[in-house]
């Protein structure tokens, strides 16, 4: 088997192959573990090249959301089990970050059984949340951003086949303050 | 990076029109690198493509070498790679291909610090054919095991099970080769590497992970059928 040329790879990466030269390379990816390996490394790379450090300053408040995260929630170590909540969070940590307060998600209404909606309490007028949920192996399955308190999900959330999901809500107040809702846990099924 | 004003570099006269076309479509500091005329526009050039893509280099080298210290050999190497011979590598680029230069650089700069890797530490025995061989029957394993194949093949009372399981297995290798290509190596990556789906998701360019999930499922499920409807999971004719 050949393996591909640095041309057809990095032309891959690009996404400007030409239908039919795309189609053969991907043949190839299906079939050559040293190919998809190499791009899904390349990919990485250039994706962690490209999200330099005039990144960071957009980031903070998912830092924040990140460091409250390690905080009060960690993964047990065995696959598939359930993280653990902690109760008992450095006082420090509190007083450097806004909290924002949230509601139990609500699953299923009277006109859509399948529907999940978060709700959280405004920390301020005319900001606006950021709302991220992961699933269990901690992968973004979505965000959004809203002016309101509360939002409705798309029902593609059930695609995932997963029915244990964690989300958490951030905002950058007026005063450059950032704040979140820590991580919060929901279920579907 | 940012594009660097032409008055910050040497001013260089290539020879020939041709070189001047080709000039005209790489990437500045590598356009003045390979069309220096006398060693010291060279040396100048050099230095101003090494502080131009120093930090993309460093990234390849530390995803390579975790280690400190052979992160720093791996982009020494990746440095006398491209330089060497007078920078034939560097060369190689095709300027009126498809591929941009940063991305193709980092290719072939990972290339060179596997190689050096390779050198040092040796390589995976085994030659290609037979990893791809390994790969394929990985694949078919995997996939099986997604699509509940042993439950297709139980609907057989025993002893035939295993003659069963088998023939499944073959009419599985056989779906899953008529595939389109796309949708092949989004198992591979899916079951054979456990790509998060997010990354699926731009490999493949879908809009969102619900689409990967989505087509993950189609595609499963066209197997499946493929399947059932060749005789293959139902009764014995």
């Amino acid at each position: 088997m050949t393996h591909l040329s640095a041309e057809d790879l990095a032309a891959y990466l690009d996404a400007t192959l030409a239908p039919d030269t795309r189609h053969a390379v991907e043949a190839h990816l299906a079939e050559c573990r040293t190919c998809r390996a190499e791009m899904l490394e390349t990919r990485r790379i250039l994706r962690a090249h490209d999200h330099a450090p005039p990144r960071i300053r957009v980031l903070a408040p998912f830092a924040a959301a990140a460091v409250v995260a390690a905080v009060f929630l960690w993964p047990s170590g065995e696959p598939g089990s359930t993280p653990r909540l902690r109760t008992d969070a450095p006082a420090g940590l509190q007083e450097s970050i806004a909290i924002i307060p949230v509601r139990p998600a609500a699953i299923g209404s009277a006109t859509d059984p399948g529907s999940v909606t978060l709700a959280w309490d405004s920390v301020g007028p005319r900001l606006d949340y950021r709302i991220t949920v992961v699933d269990a192996h901690g992968e973004t399955v979505w965000t959004g951003t809203s002016t309101e308190t509360r939002l409705t999900l798309p029902a593609e959330i059930e695609e995932t086949g997963d029915s244990v999901f964690f989300w958490f809500v951030d905002a950058t107040l007026e005063t450059g303050e950032a704040a979140t809702s820590g991580v919060q846990e929901f279920r579907i099924r | 990076m940012t594009a660097q004003p032409l008055s910050a570099y040497p001013v260089l006269r290539p020879r020939s029109a041709q070189e001047r076309a080709i000039s005209r479509q790489l990437p500045e500091p590598l356009a003045y690198l390979l069309n220096g005329v006398r060693p010291s526009e060279k040396d100048e050039a050099w230095d101003r493509f090494i502080e131009d893509y120093t930090p993309l280099l460093l990234q390849v080298s530390r995803s390579v070498a975790r280690d400190r210290d052979l992160a720093m050999d791996a982009f020494t190497a990746v440095l006398e790679g491209l330089q060497e011979d007078d920078y034939r590598r560097l060369r190689a680029f095709d300027a009126n291909g498809p591929a941009s230069f940063r991305t193709w650089l980092a290719v072939v700069s990972r290339r060179l610090c596997h190689d050096l890797v390779r050198a040092r530490y040796g390589r995976r025995t085994g030659s290609p054919r037979e990893e791809g061989l390994e790969l394929r029957a990985r694949l078919v394993d995997l996939v099986g095991a997604e699509i509940d194949l042993e439950r297709l093949a139980s609907r057989q009372p025993s002893p035939e099970r295993t003659l069963r399981a088998a023939e499944l297995t073959r009419a599985l290798e056989t779906a899953l080769a008529t595939l389109p290509p796309q949708d092949r190596l989004l198992l591979a990556m899916r079951f054979e590497e456990d790509v998060p789906v997010s990354e699926i998701r731009d490999v493949l360019g879908s809009p969102t992970v619900f689409h990967v999930y989505r087509r993950l499922r189609r595609v499963l499920a066209t197997v499946r059928a493929e399947l059932e409807r060749s005789g293959i999971g139902g009764p014995t004719p």
